[in-house]
């Protein structure tokens, strides 16, 4: 996941000022992990959601709902390649827009 | 307060709440006996003492002062940019709830669902709020970073920060966007909220995820790298609480803005009890959803959902009652009078200034109102 490192510097932004740099941090952090997040809900069955949804209201044993989902989502692994490589594609492509959207507003200026 | 309104009763079957709504209702009934005391009085006598800090908000001409307290109703909805980013960023928080609830019902309104027009004029809500909160969010940031920079920025530092703060505004937007519709696409949305909660937060903490420590480690430094790692876990989950509300379509405000568009030549005050009851109706229907949908309903948590859409629905009514009149053409002096109307409607008061303590108590009236609605209802 080295890739994810130069996120930042691939969309030309690792010289924003800090706060502005972490703020954006924060919120790709939070979108990747919430698309993984997603996917895997979507992977689980009708069954499996029922049994979660069990597990989490019988117990408030965090390790219990980590073991049950290490179980169901074996390839992890695999999501999370996948999941940051639609993630990163995303977000060049949208870049891209942005800048163009600026450049066309100065235009008009 | 108006004859037919329930009076807010502070127990009697209310729900358990929490100590802010304890004194909003205590608060409420010193009002009521301030109101017929004053009523008792006379409505033009001078001001006490304390109102000599009153604030005073100028109209345009310069020539009158709108009650501070039901001025922040109107001409700030209005006029966006008179608006604090926080009150911009709860409107469009609103208006995206509304929306997405609405997407889902969409055309199905034969089935209690709504009508594409309903549809639209949701959606155009959502759009105008996102503008302008948006819009708001990025000067804030310009400006601040302009601060940090110790003065003026180039217009290529600026346009970075610019590109920064948009690409963030849109993964904030779509990830809410997404997480909500991909609960809803499940048999039980609730259900489905908290089980993507659980996952979320399994995800977090799963050692393979140290990716997200890793960017930050790899981009900031870790000085700042371990606490944005923790804020993630708390983040992620504070913000799936903020989302795991019921929802409930804006019957009230849509039913007030269609009369509106429809009779700009009724009194106002003759509408404004009706549309305080489509408020509690609202919030009714709001209790009811919940548990029709099985939710542990947290009833801190619910006073205080109930009380912000109060306050929200208050000021949108008369704030879109003195937009339409402002179209329709109504001079500074006809908005002032309409404020004082709707404010007699209500309070039984017309004074002229307030002072902030009894504009509070106002604004918490209003929302007591609706809590005496909603007890008397459920």
């Amino acid at each position: 996941m080295e890739e994810l490192k130069n996120l930042i510097q691939e969309l030309e932004l690792e010289d924003l000022p800090e706060k502005n740099k972490q703020d954006l941090i924060v919120s790709l952090a939070e979108s990747l992990q919430m698309r993984i997040s997603t996917r895997i809900l979507v992977m689980l069955t009708e069954d499996e959601k029922e049994e979660l949804d069990r597990l989490t209201k019988e117990s408030t044993d965090e390790k219990a709902v980590a073991s049950f989902l290490e179980k169901k989502i074996p390839n992890y692994d695999q999501i999370l390649a996948d999941e940051y490589l639609k993630f990163r594609k995303d977000m060049l492509e949208t870049n891209k827009k942005v800048i163009a959207m600026q450049a066309e507003r100065q235009k008009t200026e | 307060m108006s004859e037919g309104m329930p009076s807010p009763e502070p127990d009697a079957g209310a729900p358990a709440t929490i100590p802010e709504i304890e004194d909003l209702r205590a608060e409420t009934e010193i009002l009521n006996r301030e109101a017929e005391a004053t009523e008792d009085e006379g409505r033009d006598e001078e001001l006490p003492e304390e109102d000599t800090e009153t604030e005073e908000i100028e109209t345009e001409d310069g020539d009158g002062t709108i009650p501070p307290g039901l001025a922040t109703a109107g001409p700030e909805t209005i006029v966006d940019d008179e608006k604090s980013i926080e009150d911009l960023k709860y409107e469009f928080d609103m208006a995206r709830k509304e929306f997405l609830v609405a997407r889902t019902e969409r055309g199905r309104w034969f089935r209690g669902g709504i009508s594409e027009r309903r549809y639209k004029g949701l959606e155009e809500i959502y759009k105008k709020t996102s503008e302008a909160y948006q819009r708001a969010e990025r000067k804030q940031k310009l400006t601040e970073a302009r601060a940090e920079a110790g003065g003026e920025l180039t217009e290529e530092e600026s346009q970075k920060i610019e590109r920064g703060i948009l690409l963030q505004q849109q993964e904030d937007e779509l990830r809410l966007i997404n997480q909500y519709e991909v609960a809803y696409a499940g048999h039980s949305p609730e259900k489905e909220q908290g089980i993507l909660r659980k996952i979320n937060s399994w995800v977090a903490k799963h050692p393979r995820t140290a990716i997200f420590a890793g960017v930050a480690i790899g981009v900031v430094g870790p000085g700042i790298a371990t606490p944005l790692s923790f804020a993630l876990i708390g983040m992620g989950s504070y913000r799936m609480l903020e989302k795991h509300i019921p929802h409930s379509p804006p019957q009230a405000r849509m039913d007030y803005s269609d009369e509106m568009r429809q009779n700009d030549e009724e009194p106002p005050s003759e509408g404004y009890e009706r549309r305080l009851e489509a408020i509690a109706e609202n919030v009714s229907r709001l209790f009811e959803r919940s548990r029709v949908m099985g939710r542990e309903i947290d009833k801190d948590e619910f006073d205080k959902e109930m009380f912000e859409k109060a306050m929200y629905y208050q000021r949108e009514i008369l704030g879109g009652y003195l937009k339409a009149a402002q179209e329709s053409g109504a001079s500074d002096e006809d908005l002032r009078a309409i404020v004082l109307r709707e404010r007699a409607a209500v309070f039984g008061n017309t004074g002229d200034r307030i002072s902030k303590k009894r504009r509070n108590s106002i604004m918490q009236a209003v929302a007591g109102t609706a809590i005496g609605f909603v007890v008397a209802f459920v």
